[in-house]
């Protein structure tokens, strides 16, 4: 029966009254107003941290309310990864990361020209100028850095810079190319090349100063104007690469996105024009698209999070997801709107008053909200559902989107199901209630209705499985992993910068580095005889079997100072023995070179080193092959007298859930590994004993309180310089006692070695603790209860050896199957200084040096790329049982989640496909738009399935359903696809590869997925009549005035 | 080798099987070398020839590469270091030693399919720089710390004949008191001396050379040695000091002129400068600080020409502790009976390498181009001139022309037996800017030279022109050009 407030739909396809959905749809109308206000409320207190973007400029921002903001940074991009927590431990220790290089290259002939040379003289000498630049860390034929050391006659050494003048006449020149050629290491091949067409110049520059835009942006502008000018006269040309380059380089590209979000705005609305014809249609989904986009910048910003624009290009997409849901909604009402308008004409017999229109506006749209509330918010929860999936990697960027993006789905459905509805109740009715479809689409929609229930159905699901089983055959035996070109990832390889990069990979023997560090325990650990001996063979190991193209280490400078001082006979050539005599080298090199000279290869106290191999390319399987032979080799070749180490437990069943949901379980389980060498009469390391830690399992009693205040107060006065009266529990360290920053650092680092307090994290030291603002060390107070409560662990196991000197444990910092806390290993070596615990942020520790992996752009996309493998297989199989999940219950079909899995996964698999087809490499870019992707195209085929479930409902003939929901919710698919193909295709033409690539497999999943919505997964229902179409049917037919005649079949016939 | 996946089949199994493929492709990285194939080309420091096809070169990193078939195809041996191998010989086809980094001593029966390790007669163990088959059993070999070791089975056995320091030795005086110690204990004190190179014509005659010019000879299958003698041609007149004098007089100047630049040109020379007072100047100023500042006096002008202070030895300087040193007997080695300065030539140059045609006729190559010969079977020596300033580290005797090869990769030939030695003739000689570091033949027409990343290099006209045979210009492994 009608209620009386709210007419029964004059329409044959209303739903029940007594259904859930009609009943919310009908409260939610009741109440609009309310609704509204709430809808508006909840949206300003989103909108507070974009006006205060604004306001904080003004200099008043709103008290208590964050600041949306939007930034990039590269540590986010890297996900949690024995690597990445490797080159976490050693920035900074050796040098400048911050390395520009610049190959000239002359356009004819060979580089000893004088008028050449004098060219990259200049260069040289403005690259000394360039702000912040370590003039220590320039490198160029011309510069006073570069030295080239000879023996003479009597055994003696000279070291003279190579080109002191510019050579002027031919005879110079030849003298000139002579010197160059005796000298390979350094010079011939590094900084000219082995064709002599080309001359290189690096230089380092002070890291620290370059934190921010303007720095960076100053260097870039000099660097290109060095380009211009010396390009100028046409004789050479100038390739500049670099980390500092990439970053101004993305400074301005990231810019031109602004242009691709307008671009973007101005093409939906047009599309939205062309398709709808009336202000409704345009309004309403950029009024939906705008609302929404507040929700979800609002909520980034009060949870904390700085929206990186590289990513941009999701949140766009979101939004245009709710644009999408709204066009579904917009398209059901202003379909039945048209119905409702005639049904009601008919029935009164005469054209309708305003108000008979407004309540039949008012009823349409609480109808089309009851109908599409089930396919609606199925498709928004599925959508939440796999960005949500995202949040199984451990790449922070990656979390963040999850976070943040699943929400903003969320949003959708208070944005379109609840506001559309209502912003149609409160819009004056359209004029024109025709609904307009174009022909085209009518024919196209007509066929393809035709073709999923006729005779091809069959050859529709073949040929579609066919396609199915070969991309997934090819996919899994030809898909890359990581980048399969050369050059930064983010740009195009024509970029200026990867052309750059590659010119100077094939001139100078490449510049993507993997680096290996060897990890020494105490002072003078790794300028040691055996150490360097084993890293030597370890070089040589890679030459051999992962061929780069180049390797740097201390090793090069060890020989070949021990070869010069040996009359230069290449017998000597090696590296020594003896700890003493590397000692000594080591102490002639820094005293005979410039400051900081070695500080690339070896840490001023000679505790860490490392070797740098140079390839060609950073492909996944460059990257890959790199990895394995360092790995074969480590393993081969343990290093150290006594070497203890975390091994996960790996193997059994776990490894699946651990491998789909690694991060979101507890921590694995960890046991503790002991090798003892076994060392010769020569001290050489023979082989290794295994010694057994024994289990522990006790939790540790806190220190005394009152101990731990009284020294942290002792403390504060011996070495924070504070009178001891000043001090109170609650004196802020910095602003009531004035303790100066490295006094803090002191201070903390005593209490840790004197008094054994657990100050520091796993992955932080003492002094980062103590210096970190957000941390514990403001006050006494506070300092004391962070010792009291670090001083309570679980002791899981441990290993003691008298003789040696050494504790080892594994401990944890709360109870086990506490979400993931982790597994962690504390060492103490009483034949140090600092005889107290220390944490191992690498899970392993060795009395000596450790060989530990790994940094450099290779190293950190090795573990990038292995996240990006697991990420993606383990994203596209959850979110296909998310779906399954979902589907099935909503529909109490397994058949329905089959069909729409099987047409997502040859969606996904295509696309995956073409990618492999075209050498795309699957890296962190591709990750999220899969699971965006797949929720995208989940959304098409819900909201057909349920069209269909509908319309046979009403027609009682599966075919004929089908091909309804085809030409009806097919069209509003169609167009939503095509919308959102045409906001984001522009996208593809960005300068940063990052977005491009994005866009591209967005583009090439909408399209997939809309033809599986349209094609396949009718004809997979139109096969397997599944059993709840049957199920609704009996619903139906429970409901009175049902017709056997189509309803629409007079309108869309 | 541990297996790699492309993509994490395991996981994707269950993929897989919706999609009923054909299951997951897991591939292997292959090996990029085969036994016996050369994997880096690494320094050689040594070679040894057996007849015109048998080669045997040993390097850095315990690499040795063999041909037996002149040059055509290498292989990789195996050998049981990583040490670097300085030197190897072969007393015929089958039987050879080699030598190397901590008393490394090796020997094969099988022309180096298999190789055994030795004991070194000596503990802590030294470097051996050299080793010189004379038969399948016996071997001399030299090193570091005054080391000469002899074996005459096999090498079961080596004994230890190193040089050792006694109260004769010039340097005795400067030992440390612990060293005093252990040498009036009993202990053997090593001579800190560098042997290069250990060179057998037969089992009677042979030739050792190391640094400070030391050459010694036996021909008594080393029994006793008897040290060789570099004759130079050059030699200063002394100069004329006024009494009470200190600066060289200006009509000395021309003289010193002269001697700075025959110095610039023989850059291996070092000279000793010695000044004495009469008389009347010891007693009038009561010490010898006057001879001392003569003797700075020429010392400074010889630099200031240009010849480096390390090549400008001052004797008999006056001691500043004087209190431990015979003054009087100093002060009479320091009074002449007319004011002067005495400038002798050292001829003291690094020698690397020595090699004889015959019992007479031998050569010997050193550091800054240095070049000796001789024809008295290794009693007297004469220098060649080479126009070179850097180093030779090795001469082959060619048939037809000696040639001498060192740092850089420079070479000279002599087609006169060492009167001249000139640069090769454009296209007869590989350009290279790397060292070479030995060259040997195995027959007088057929001969060898190795050197830096691998670098071997042929003749098979008696060292008239050379080709290289390694590394092979299209980077194939252990392929090589040979005849």
């Amino acid at each position: 029966m009608a209620d009386e407030k709210h007419p029964q739909s004059q329409m044959e396809d209303s739903l029940p009254e007594s259904a859930i959905s009609m009943r919310f749809a009908r409260f939610i109308m009741r109440n609009r107003f309310g609704t509204l206000m709430t809808l508006l409320s909840i949206g300003f207190f989103f909108f507070l941290p974009l006006l205060n973007v604004p306001l904080e400029m003004l200099g008043t921002p709103l008290p208590g309310v964050r600041t949306f903001g939007m930034d990039t940074r590269a540590r986010d991009q890297w996900p949690e990864h024995p690597f990445i927590h490797t080159s976490d431990k050693f920035t900074g220790r050796f040098g400048t990361a911050s390395f520009v290089a610049i190959s000239v290259v002359k356009t004819d002939g060979e580089v000893y020209d004088s008028d050449f040379l004098e060219k990259v003289k200049r260069i040289t000498d403005a690259v000394d100028v360039a702000p912040n630049v370590n003039h220590y860390q320039v490198s160029s034929l011309s510069h006073i850095n570069t030295r080239v050391i000879r023996i003479e006659p009597d055994g003696s050494l000279t070291a003279e810079m190579l080109m002191e003048e510019v050579p002027e006449d031919e005879d110079e020149l030849a003298a000139f190319k002579a010197l160059v050629l005796q000298n390979p290491l350094l010079i011939y091949g590094r900084l000219i090349s082995r064709d002599h067409t080309a001359a290189l110049i690096q230089a380092g520059f002070i890291t620290h100063r370059l934190d921010n835009r303007e720095a960076y942006q100053a260097l870039f502008d000099h660097m290109m104007k060095i380009k211009a000018d010396e390009e100028a006269d046409g004789t050479a040309k100038v390739y500049i690469s670099g980390f500092p380059m990439v970053v101004g380089w993305t400074y301005i590209h990231v810019f031109e996105i602004l242009y691709f979000l307008l671009a973007t705005i101005v093409l939906l609305f047009f599309l939205l024009l062309a398709y709808f014809r009336r202000l409704h249609g345009v309004a309403i989904p950029m009024v939906a698209g705008l609302s929404t986009a507040i929700w979800g910048l609002g909520f980034t910003a009060w949870v904390g999070i700085a929206l990186d624009p590289l990513i941009l290009v999701i949140p766009l997409l979101i939004t245009a997801r709710s644009i999408s849901h709204t066009i579904q909604m917009a398209e059901r009402f202003f379909e039945d709107y048209e119905m409702e308008i005639d049904a009601r004409g008919r029935s009164a017999g005469r054209d309708l008053n305003a108000d008979e229109i407004t309540d039949a506006k008012v009823e349409t749209a609480t109808t089309a909200m009851a109908k599409l509330m089930l396919p609606g918010m199925l498709g928004i929860i599925t959508d939440a559902a796999g960005l949500m999936v995202i949040f199984i990697t451990t790449i922070q960027l990656m979390r963040n989107l999850a976070l943040f993006g699943s929400f903003w789905v969320l949003a959708i459905f208070f944005n379109v199901i609840l506001l559309h509805p209502i912003m149609i109740a409160y819009l004056p009715p359209p004029h024109d209630t025709k609904h307009y479809t174009p022909r085209f689409m009518n024919w196209v929609l007509g066929w393809a209705g035709r073709l999923t229930t006729g005779a091809a159905k069959h050859a529709v699901v073949g040929v579609a499985m066919v396609f199915l089983v070969v991309a997934t055959w090819f996919v899994l035996n030809f898909s890359t992993i990581g980048e399969s070109r050369p050059g930064a990832p983010i740009f195009w390889p024509d970029h200026p910068f990867n052309v750059a990069t590659a010119q100077i990979a094939e001139k100078f023997g490449g510049v993507d580095q993997f680096t290996v560090f060897i990890d020494g325990d105490q002072k003078g650990a790794s300028a040691n005889g055996a150490v360097l001996q084993r890293m030597e063979a370890m070089e040589r190991h890679m030459k051999k079997y992962a061929d780069p193209g180049a390797s740097v280490s201390l090793v090069n400078f060890i020989r070949v100072f021990w070869d010069v001082n040996h009359y230069g006979d290449p017998k000597w050539g090696f590296v020594p023995d003896s700890a003493s005599a590397i000692k000594r080298i080591v102490f002639q090199l820094v005293s005979n070179s410039t400051p900081g000279a070695l500080r690339p290869y070896l840490t001023d106290e000679q505790e860490d080193s490392n070797i740098t191999f140079f390839f060609p390319d950073h492909k996944g399987e460059t990257i890959r092959k790199a990895v394995h032979y360092a790995e074969e080799f480590i393993e081969n070749n343990p290093m150290g007298r006594v070497s203890t180490r975390l091994r996960e437990d790996r193997g059994g069943a776990l490894d699946v859930a651990y491998y789909m949901l690694g991060p979101l379980l507890f921590a694995r389980e960890k046991n503790m590994e002991v090798f003892i060498a076994q060392i010769d009469e020569v001290q050489e390391i023979q082989g290794y004993d295994q010694a057994e830690p024994y289990p522990v399992g006790e939790w540790t009693e806190p220190v005394d309180r009152a101990e731990v205040e009284k020294n942290v107060i002792d403390a504060l006065v011996k070495l924070g310089n504070v009178r001891r009266d000043k001090i109170t529990p609650t004196s802020h360290l910095f602003d009531d006692l004035n303790i100066k920053k490295d006094r803090i650092d002191k201070i903390a680092r005593l209490l840790s070695a004197k008094f054994d307090y657990r100050i520091e994290r796993l992955n932080k030291t003492a002094k980062q603790v103590a210096l970190d603002p957000s941390g514990p060390w403001t006050s006494v107070d506070r300092i004391v209860e962070d010792i009291v409560d670090r001083s309570v662990y679980y002791v899981i196991e441990e290993w003691h050896d008298e003789g040696l000197a050494i504790t080892a444990q594994t401990i944890r910092y709360c109870p086990a199957y506490w979400g993931y806390c982790e597994y962690e290993l504390w060492v103490k070596n009483d034949k140090f200084k600092d005889s107290s615990f220390n944490p191992q942020p690498t899970g392993s520790w060795t009395r000596g040096s450790e060989f530990a992996m790994a940094g450099g752009l290779m190293g950190i996309l090795g573990a990038v790329n292995e996240e990006v493998e697991r990420g993606h297989v383990a994203n596209i199989l959850l979110i296909f049982l998310i779906v399954f999940t979902f589907v099935g219950v909503s529909y109490r079909s397994a058949t329905a989640g089959i069909v729409i899995v099987v047409s997502l996964a040859t969606g996904t698999l295509l696309s995956l496909f073409y990618m492999a087809m075209r050498n795309t490499g699957l890296n962190v870019n591709t990750l999220p738009v899969q699971s965006v992707g797949v929720g995208i195209g989940v959304d098409y085929s819900i909201y057909i399935t349920d069209r269909i479930r509908q319309e046979y409902s009403w027609c009682g003939d599966l075919d004929e359903g089908i091909r309804r929901a085809i030409r009806t919710t097919g069209m509003a698919v169609t167009f939503t696809a095509t919308t959102l193909v045409g906001g984001i295709g522009a996208w593809i033409f960005s300068e940063l590869r990052f977005q491009a690539e994005m866009a591209q497999l967005l583009v090439i999943l909408m399209v997939m997925n809309m033809l599986g919505a349209i094609l396949l997964v009718p004809a997979w229902f139109s096969i397997l009549r599944p059993s709840f179409f049957a199920a609704s049917l009996g619903q139906e037919a429970e409901k009175p005035g049902v017709e056997a005649e189509p309803p629409l079949a007079s309108r869309t016939a | 080798m541990r297996r790699q996946r492309r993509l994490h089949g395991q996981w994707l199994v269950a993929l897989a099987l919706a999609c009923v493929f054909s299951g997951c492709h897991q591939d292997e990285y292959v090996e990029r070398f085969e036994r016996g194939e050369i994997d880096l080309y690494d320094d050689l420091y040594a070679a040894t020839a057996v007849g015109p096809d048998h080669l045997w070169a040993a390097g850095y990193f315990g690499a040795i590469y063999r041909t037996t078939d002149g040059g055509k195809h290498f292989t990789k041996l195996d050998t049981p270091t990583e040490k670097s191998i300085y030197d190897i010989d072969f007393a015929d086809e089958k039987s050879g030693w080699a030598v190397g980094r901590r008393g490394f001593i090796i020997h094969t029966r099988d022309g180096g399919d298999t190789w055994q390790k030795q004991a070194f007669p000596r503990h802590p163990p030294q470097h051996i720089f050299s080793v010189s088959a004379i038969d399948a059993d016996t071997a001399w070999a030299i090193g570091e710390w005054g080391g000469r070791y002899y074996t005459a089975d096999g090498g079961e056995t080596w004994q230890d004949r190193s040089f050792l320091m006694d109260e004769t030795h010039p340097a005795f005086q400067y030992l440390t008191d612990f060293e005093l110690e252990r040498y009036e204990a009993g202990e053997k004190l090593f001579d800190d001396i560098y042997l290069n190179d250990v060179f057998f014509l037969d089992a009677e005659h042979g030739w050792m050379v190391g640094e400070y010019g030391f050459i010694w000879r036996t021909d008594d299958a080393g029994e006793t040695w008897e040290r060789g003698k570099i004759q130079g041609d050059l030699a200063f007149d002394d100069l004329l000091f006024e009494p009470f004098d200190e600066k060289v007089a200006r009509s000395d100047w021309e003289m010193l002129f002269a001697a700075a630049e025959v110095l610039q040109q023989r850059p291996y020379l070092k000279v000793k400068i010695e000044a004495f007072l009469n008389p009347e100047e010891l007693r009038k100023t009561g010490d010898t600080f006057l001879a001392d500042e003569r003797a700075s006096s020429v010392q400074e002008f010889l630099e200031d020409e240009g010849i480096t202070q390390d090549r400008l030895k001052m004797v008999n300087p006056t001691p500043y502790d004087q209190e431990s040193v015979d003054m009087e007997a100093f002060t009479k080695k320091k009074i002449a009976a007319r004011p002067r300065v005495k400038i002798e030539v050292m001829e003291t140059p690094f020698l690397f390498d020595v090699k004889f045609k015959d019992e007479m006729n031998g050569v010997i190559a050193g550091l800054g181009g240095v070049i000796l010969l001789t024809t008295d079977g290794g009693r007297t020596w004469k220098y060649a001139p080479a126009d070179s300033y850097q180093a030779f580290f090795s001469v082959g005797l060619g048939g037809e022309a000696l040639v001498a090869v060192g740092e850089k990769g420079q070479a000279r030939l002599s087609r006169d037996q060492g009167v001249r030695f000139e640069k090769p003739a454009p296209g007869s000689f590989p350009d290279s800017f790397g060292y070479f570091r030995d060259a040997v033949f195995g027959t007088p027409e057929h001969g060898w030279i190795v050197g830096h990343a691998g670098n071997i290099l042929r003749s098979s006209d008696g060292g008239l022109s050379w080709s290289r045979v390694l590394p092979h210009e299209d980077g194939v492994s252990g392929q090589g050009v040979g005849e």
